[in-house]
């Protein structure tokens, strides 16, 4: 099966070459196609201090179709949504967007770039998107609340 | 019911000799100044009592008689039927069709002449009112239901007992007859039989009244202006499917956007796209690297996957020049990747780019000779007819190094490599399944990969509805966006565009349904702010759930009225 094939040879080279502050695993060992990922949230950010896990589940159409993430942990983030899927909203991520030559780990690396700094054309939770264009101040405050709350 | 509208009563004579084919009583009339004719025609004189016959226009035809009645029933009564009157037995053969004709004296007598007439072949059976009881005529058969299928009639008295007086003269043979002399002597034959014939003409008493026929004439209408919108509709219809078949053919419709289900690359199509071995962009150009490496004792197929990252920069050897490309490996790669993920409109944005480079480099990328020189059998794939082609331009192409869906990376010379037409390559085997089953886009630069002028789908009102809407929306956000750029903010729009926008959403429900797709997913048009409506992708993830039953009238009314929704 060509998907089992590159998802394995994608984990290798992520195990080798990690994403820093990102790490990321088979949720179990029989099913390639979940994969746990433990983001940090990166300093300089309301996020800092944070512990956030993701579920990355790959179609099994892979690489012709892109993963989707779900933060399991609440977050308070204009890409996330803010429900009890917590799905993410990447670009690349869209099926119009996505190209199978993207990588897992870009993937990956894009979410945690999100973290620092969320993009807010893109967003998903549009009030969250625009208390951060308008008043950063307080949006700062409630992601940090939430990241103390939940993310620890 | 169907009323009388005439009696005619004439003389016939039948000859003696006529038999078996003289059934429908085709005779000649007896001559008329010697014998006598009746036609009873004003509505007053008469009247119909009974007639099963519903849709008029028909004619009653037969011998006249008084059927025979029980000699000692006080019916026959002799004052009004003369004891000479046409009876059964003077007619001249049994299969003739017969009009009783009888006196209503009672309901009783009626009735037992009715009775009587039955078992004779009786057309139509006319009774004539008694000048006695004239004013008072009783239907025969008042109140019960009439067991016979023959029509009843009644005649006036003033003309009915005269008849009957006539009857009897017409009885005998035809030197007894009225006139019987002069007829024998006009030459008519003293063995024939001159009897009286009667003809009785109705039509239809329940013509169509005015309301009806108004009626008539607005559905008749309805159905003119029906038919004719109708036509003009399947004109239109037709019309814009061969404007959108242009269209496509001429490659200026996005097929996957219309949402119009999975296209697919055909097979055929699929086996014409090159293959062919892949050549590493300046690696091993020119025959004498190969003799180089060659003399220089081959490395094992192992090792040589190992060392097969130096063969593309490391050395290009031109006409036993070698020159020395300083770009490194892992500058290389990244550098295909980066091209990889500007997404290329198309291979002429980055052509230019690859001609400045070979030239910088002062190389030539590819020459007809050096070419010919190149291609070896073993690479080539036996299906491609032109791959010596195909070798040449494959450079021309992007820097590609690995197949971007398994990821592994290409081996000079060695791996077989599919260029789809926009000139981006992959393995055979990583790529044709996809194209087959799942799109016809390639997956870096989502380009169709079908060929201009092929029309992949049967294309349908709803197609040509929907693709007309989806122009007409676009053009509209386009619109706004370039309103809302200008700075004078027009906001969501009218009516028009709300309602445009609500047709969009029910006819892809539509589509939908009949296609038999149901989405798998979340997910509308225009996410968010994207500006476009980018309807399209989101049908890569339909999945054949059920067939949505539409409901047969509007099958039907799409079928009558293609244009609307």
């Amino acid at each position: 099966m060509a998907a089992v094939k590159r998802i394995t040879r994608e984990l290798a080279e992520f195990s080798n070459n990690p994403v820093p502050g990102v790490s990321a695993g088979l949720a179990s060992e029989s099913d390639v196609f979940k994969w746990n990922v433990i983001l940090t949230g990166p300093q300089g950010s309301p996020y800092s201090g944070g512990v956030f896990t993701l579920n990355l589940t790959l179609p099994t159409e892979y690489p012709f179709k892109p993963p989707t993430l779900n933060f399991t942990t609440k977050i308070y983030h204009p890409n996330v949504s803010n429900d009890d899927k917590g799905s993410m909203c990447l670009g690349i991520l869209r099926s119009d967007s996505w190209k199978p030559s993207c990588k897992i780990s870009q993937v990956l690396e894009m979410a945690a770039g999100l973290l620092k700094e969320p993009n807010v054309d893109d967003a998903v939770e549009t009030s969250i998107a625009d208390e951060y264009k308008n008043s950063p101040d307080s949006f700062e405050k409630t992601a940090r609340e939430w990241t103390r709350k939940y993310a620890k | 019911m169907s009323a009388a509208t005439n009696f005619n009563f004439s003389v016939i004579v039948i000859p003696s000799a006529a038999r078996g084919a003289a059934a429908n009583l085709d005779f000649p009339t007896l001559n008329q100044s010697l014998s006598f004719a009746l036609e009873v025609s004003s509505p007053s004189d008469f009247q119909t009592l009974y007639s099963q016959d519903t849709k008029g226009g028909n004619t009653f035809k037969g011998l006249l008689y008084v059927p025979d009645l029980d000699p000692t029933d006080p019916c026959d009564n002799h004052d009004l039927v003369p004891r000479n009157v046409t009876r059964k037995a003077n007619l001249p053969m049994d299969d003739l069709k017969l009009v009783a004709y009888a006196p209503l004296i009672t309901q009783h007598c009626s009735r037992q002449y009715m009775y009587s007439a039955e078992n004779d072949n009786v057309a139509a059976f006319i009774f004539y009112g008694v000048p006695a009881n004239y004013s008072n005529y009783t239907d025969p058969l008042q109140g019960e239901e009439y067991p016979f299928e023959y029509p009843v009639y009644y005649l006036d008295g003033a003309i009915g007992q005269p008849l009957m007086n006539k009857l009897s003269e017409y009885s005998a043979n035809m030197s007894e007859v009225y006139n019987g002399f002069n007829l024998t002597e006009a030459g008519y034959d003293i063995r024939d039989y001159a009897r009286i014939y009667t003809v009785i003409s109705t039509r239809n008493t329940n013509p169509m009244p005015g309301l009806w026929l108004f009626l008539l004439v607005v559905v008749a209408v309805l159905l003119f202006i029906i038919g004719a919108s109708s036509l003009l509709m399947h004109l239109f219809q037709f019309h814009y499917r061969r404007s959108l078949r242009r269209r496509i053919a001429n490659g200026e419709v996005d097929l996957e956007g219309l949402g119009v289900g999975r296209i697919t690359v055909p097979r055929e199509f699929l086996a014409k796209f090159p293959m062919y071995g892949y050549v590493a962009e300046n690696g091993g150009q020119t025959t004498p690297t190969r003799q180089k490496r060659d003399n220089t004792s081959t490395p094992p197929k192992e090792e040589r996957r190992k060392e097969r990252v130096k063969i593309p920069s490391a050395v290009v050897v031109k006409e036993g020049v070698s020159i020395v490309i300083p770009a490194t490996i892992s500058e290389r790669k990244s550098k295909g990747k980066e091209r990889v993920k500007e997404k290329p409109r198309s291979p002429t944005d980055t052509a230019p780019e690859m001609a400045e480079v070979s030239t910088s480099k002062g190389i030539p990328l590819s020459s007809p000779t050096s070419a010919k020189s190149r291609s070896s059998p073993k690479v080539q794939s036996p299906t491609t007819s032109t791959p010596q082609l195909g070798t040449q331009t494959s450079p021309r192409g992007y820097h590609q190094t690995s197949c971007p869906i398994c990821l592994d990376d290409f081996i000079h010379q060695e791996t077989t490599v599919r260029e789809l037409p926009c000139l981006h390559i992959f393995h055979p085997e990583c790529i044709d399944p996809y194209l087959e089953s799942q799109s016809s886009l390639c997956v870096l630069c989502k380009q169709s990969c079908l060929p201009k002028g092929y029309v992949p789908i049967r294309l349908t009102n709803a197609i040509v509805r929907r693709e007309r809407l989806l122009r007409s929306v676009r053009e509209r956000s386009r619109e706004v966006a370039a309103a809302s750029a200008n700075g004078s903010g027009s906001g969501e729009g009218g009516l028009l565009w709300r309602w445009r926008l609500r047709r969009l959403r029910r006819q892809e429900q539509d589509l939908m349904g009949r296609q038999a797709l149901v989405r798998a997913g979340r997910g509308g048009y225009g996410e968010r702010g994207r500006g476009g409506f980018g309807l399209g992708p989101h049908y890569r993830e339909q999945r054949v759930v059920e067939d949505v039953v539409r409901p047969r009238w509007r099958e039907t009314m799409d079928r009558i009225f293609p244009g609307f929704r």
